[in-house]
């Protein structure tokens, strides 16, 4: 026994030695990278791999051939695909512009003191909060051409019913609308955010300094909020970029395939058609875009970083 | 450059009174000071003065234009804040500009007054850089620039040099105090520091609880201080005060009641007065060693002495107070048993701190 206790002391010091710092750092780190690896690399690298096969996930029996690149040719090949990133680039752009105009108007607006503003802001985020889902089909059928709301108000102008979600161009503005009426709350709330971080001497300064409301607001206020702006921007357009569900609930993609947008397009091949070897190649062009847009915006910050 | 007045001006927060009834004129390219502890209503008034608050009551105006009640863009004022005031996403050179662009000044006259405010205060180095890059007396002088070059009617300082380490804030004054005399402008400057007051102002406004306490020349509230609060605030080192009975031939000091006889007139000022208690008070430069038979001395206890620079301080025990007095520079080693009070240059208060008039 008496010898048993030194020998146990020598351990107790022997064994934080025996694992160094590094070994520390990688065993606590494992589980992350584990779960890492599972979620994101595996699914990353077999859908790479899926794109260069023909291969249907419905008829696996059948079996895969490498077919190279021919997944991307013949998508990119293919008129009506083209159509589709045209389409998807009017509604971003459409949508991402409305929701910032209207976005950074009513933030500025609720930089002002007044009754009830506290509430009227939390009013205003709830669309944000709905299922994109049920927003789609609260808007169907606002928009119905024959008993919706929208139109019922257009006749109350004196102006004839529209068909909102029948005509393509009429459809991509419904839908717009719709997506704006959910997302521009987030833009509100980033803008606030981002204003709020003015400090106050600096505002104080401004309207000593001369500056008229607008003048403040263009060259203080916005160049101030940039990097708060810029993210936000980068959220919305990835956003909108991936846009389907709302137009899944509003359109259907219809008339036709005229409101498909390119993640509706992405869905139905590899779900409704199940050519799961095309669908992987879809994919990996649309992350591409996002990945390109992403480090345009990355390059911008930085940028906005390295003057200050 | 303007006169400006302020007319029974008051500010109040709920039931807080920041500014309380006052009434006074700064001359045109005058430098005042608004001087106090924190919480005297002195920014708030600057504040109003700018546009920045809104009087409760009362009006302000800019030679006879009254301007209570416009809001700061119009007021032609420019004002240097304590801390960040700068465009933080501008270079120097465009926030001198922005006053003049908000005004829609032509590129060319923009030039020049940029060319013109780089010479005055020695820009050249940092004209191309940002703010956050600068030190903090770099970033209040390009403040101060950005503020002179739009030539404004009244030019506000709120605490500009509080910021600014001792050795640049001595310059700092310096050149301001330069300049305005160059450029006339009728400035207010607002600070707690007393020797800061001192130093640039031409007439000194000391604030205590939304009020005007006393406004004149430094030398003024120095030898003449009003109340208590007045000598006390102003001055440094600080000056002695201690409670005291009046006698028949001068004044008992504390508890101990240490007699000093005074002069005929100080008598008759006291029992004018028809006080039997007091209390007085006496600059340290006017309490020095004290000769034989002297009757206007108080006994030194506990006394330490010490050299800040080349004036020599001793400090010593007053019926349970310290005191502080001064000693010659050449005096030796053995420290005096007594010190003298200047009779001529004794405060004497009511228990409430008001000043009593010696004829």
């Amino acid at each position: 026994m008496r010898q048993a206790i030194p020998a146990s002391r020598a351990t107790a010091h022997a064994v934080p030695k025996a694992i160094s710092d590094r070994t520390i750092c990688g065993l606590f780190m494992a589980p992350a990278l584990a779960i890492l690896i599972l979620m994101v690399a595996y699914p990353f690298i077999s859908l790479l791999y899926y794109s260069t096969l023909n291969f249907s996930i419905l008829n696996p029996a059948k079996g895969s051939e490498f077919i190279g690149l021919e997944n991307y040719t013949r998508l990119l090949s293919r008129e009506s695909v083209w159509e589709r990133f045209v389409f998807t680039g009017q509604f971003v752009l459409a949508t991402v512009v409305v929701q910032f105009c209207v976005g950074v108007a009513v933030a500025y607006a609720f930089q002002r003191n007044f009754r009830g503003r506290d509430l009227l802001f939390t009013i205003a985020m709830l669309p944000m909060m709905l299922c994109p889902i049920v927003v789609g089909f609260l808007w169907r059928y606002m928009f119905n051409s024959e008993w919706g709301v929208v139109n019922y108000l257009v006749t109350l102008l004196g102006f004839v019913k529209i068909d909102w979600l029948g005509v393509p161009g009429n459809a991509l503005w419904a839908v717009v609308i719709a997506d704006a009426w959910m997302w521009t709350p987030f833009v509100i709330l980033l803008a606030t955010a981002a204003f709020r971080g003015i400090p106050t001497d600096i505002n104080e300064a401004a309207e000593i300094d001369g500056a008229s409301p607008f003048f403040r607001f263009t060259r203080v206020t916005l160049p101030m909020s940039m990097p708060i702006l810029l993210i936000a921007f980068l959220l919305r357009l990835i956003d909108a970029f991936k846009q389907s569900d709302l137009f899944f609930a509003m359109t259907g993609g219809g008339p036709g395939s005229d409101t498909e947008t390119v993640a509706f397009r992405l869905g139905k091949i590899a779900f409704s058609h199940f050519y799961t070897g095309q669908a992987s190649a879809f994919a990996v062009i649309m992350l591409v875009i996002i990945i390109g847009l992403s480090l345009i915006f990355v390059r911008l910050l930085t940028q906005q970083g390295r003057q200050d | 450059m303007a006169r400006v007045a302020l007319d029974h001006l008051s500010v109040r927060f709920g039931t807080v009174a920041a500014v309380d009834d006052i009434s006074i004129a700064f001359e045109q390219g005058e430098f005042i000071v608004l001087l106090g502890p924190s919480g005297c209503g002195k920014t708030t008034t600057l504040r109003c003065i700018a546009g920045l608050e809104q009087p409760t009551s009362g009006q302000i105006f800019f030679d006879q234009d009254e301007v209570s009640h416009l809001p700061p863009r119009v007021r032609q004022v420019a004002m240097v804040f304590q801390f960040v005031s700068l465009y933080p996403h501008l270079r120097v050179r465009d926030n001198i500009a922005f006053p003049l662009r908000a005004r829609g000044e032509g590129r060319a006259e923009i030039e020049r007054k940029i060319a013109w405010m780089t010479k005055i205060f020695d820009l050249g180095d940092i004209l191309h850089r940002r703010p956050g890059t600068l030190p903090p007396g770099a970033r209040q002088k390009a403040a101060l620039a950005r503020a002179v070059v739009r030539e404004p009617r009244v030019l506000l300082l709120d605490e500009p040099l509080s910021a600014i380490d001792e050795q640049f804030r001595e310059e700092m004054r310096w050149e301001l105090r330069h300049l305005q005399k160059e450029l006339g402008m009728t400035t207010v400057h607002v600070t707690h520091d007393q020797r800061e007051a001192m130093s640039l102002a031409d007439r000194v406004v000391l604030m205590r609880a939304g009020k005007i306490v006393q406004a004149g020349t430094p030398r003024e509230l120095f030898d003449d201080p009003v109340d208590e609060f007045a000598a006390h605030f102003i001055g440094s080192p600080s000056v002695n005060l201690i409670d005291a009975a009046f006698t028949e031939d001068g004044v008992a000091l504390g508890e101990a009641g240490v007699p000093i006889r005074l002069p005929e007139r100080h008598l008759e000022a006291l029992r004018r007065s028809g006080l039997r208690r007091g209390r007085i008070g006496i600059r340290p430069h006017s309490l020095t060693p004290a000769s034989q038979g002297d009757h206007a001395a108080v006994p030194v206890e506990r006394p330490i002495a010490y050299s800040v620079g080349r004036e020599r301080f001793l400090d010593f025990e007053l019926s349970g107070q310290v005191w502080r007095g001064v000693l010659p520079a050449d005096a030796g080693i053995s420290l005096p048993e007594r010190m003298h009070l200047d009779p001529a240059r004794i405060f004497y208060f009511t228990p409430e701190g008001v000043r009593l008039p010696v004829a």
